[in-house]
């Protein structure tokens, strides 16, 4: 079975990314795709981050609030 | 047959660690798979008869509106629980998925868009599968943005657990929309029971796309009901432990 990878008589595996005039509509799904996946797996870790540091400034916060009590005259 | 994994699963740290466990696992599987399949897909697989490579889009089309089907269902399934048992780890799967089911059916609707222009000859219609689909798009949203108006938690799992299972009923709508309408789209391509009418090396990227999404979407549910935990059990001493370890279980 011939695939898309081949060598034709435009020449080269150039070929493969010249998907004739429908080259534009796939290559615009599969980068659109690309792009919302790739945000869709980094955005969940960005959060994890952020919260982390957030609930760890609270909890020095509360601890710091907590020592300027004990030491009030 | 012991009932305790039902309990365990609603303990919080205990579904945690498992997520801990697993989600580097799924996603890794997840992308390694879309990869092949893409490449596959796009390179490999021949190019239909009748449609040239523009085919080459069903790669992405059709798994994408599987699962942000799949994921639907599993928000209902956990707004159910959520009701009956008053499980608090369910309304967190509802909280983590809705934004990947909403990218899952952008990107079904945004590739069927985009293969519909070479194909039929235009961008939308409003017909029965297209419309029901976009009606999905916007329960996700629906669901979203009920999350983000109601602040009191009991409150916000009972609104959103009842939203979701009321719009379950758009589920079946979508599946025989093209059954029961004269519809410009096509039948589905993949049924369970029979053989597909494609040659192997047409199927099997797509069938590789289909597992790998599915692990993938499972990997980032892990990951977001664990920011949800986080979150929300942030005033316990074993997140307070968690959190000056930077996260890890252990």
């Amino acid at each position: 079975m011939k695939g898309a990878v081949s060598l034709d008589e435009r020449g080269g595996i150039v070929s493969a990314f010249d998907m004739g005039t429908h080259g534009l509509y796939v290559w615009l799904s599969y980068g659109v795709s690309a792009l919302v996946l790739f945000f869709l797996v980094l955005e969940p870790f960005k959060v994890r981050k952020k919260m982390i540091k957030d609930i760890h400034a609270k909890r020095i916060r509360m601890e710091q609030r907590q020592e300027n009590l004990n030491n009030a005259p | 047959m012991k009932w305790t994994f039902f309990h365990k699963l609603g303990s919080p740290k205990w579904f945690y660690d498992l997520a801990e466990r697993w989600q580097f696992i799924l996603l890794g599987l997840g992308l390694l798979l879309l990869c092949v399949g893409s490449v596959w897909g796009l390179f490999f697989a021949p190019p239909d008869y009748q449609q040239g490579d523009s085919f080459r889009i069903i790669y992405i089309h059709v798994p994408t509106a599987i699962l942000a089907q799949s994921c639907y269902m599993m928000m209902a399934a956990a707004g159910l629980v959520g009701l009956v048992w008053k499980m608090k780890i369910s309304d967190m799967f509802i909280a983590a998925a809705a934004p990947l089911g909403a990218g899952f059916t952008f990107l079904a609707l945004f590739t069927g868009a985009v293969w519909g222009k070479p194909t039929w000859g235009t961008w939308w219609v409003w017909d029965a599968r297209l419309t029901s689909m976009l009606l999905l798009l916007f329960l996700y949203f629906g669901v979203i943005a009920l999350r983000s108006s109601v602040t009191q938690v009991e409150m916000r799992a009972k609104a959103s657990a009842i939203l979701v299972l009321v719009g379950v009923v758009n589920i079946p709508i979508i599946k025989y929309s093209v059954e029961w309408w004269n519809t410009l789209h096509q039948p589905a391509t993949f049924t369970l029971t029979e053989k597909p009418a494609m040659p192997v090396e047409m199927w099997l990227p797509l069938l590789i796309m289909v597992i790998g999404i599915y692990c993938l979407f499972t990997g980032l549910v892990f990951v977001r009901v664990q920011n949800e935990i986080l979150q929300r059990e942030q005033k316990t001493k074993w997140v307070q432990a968690l959190v000056e370890r930077g996260g890890k279980s252990r």
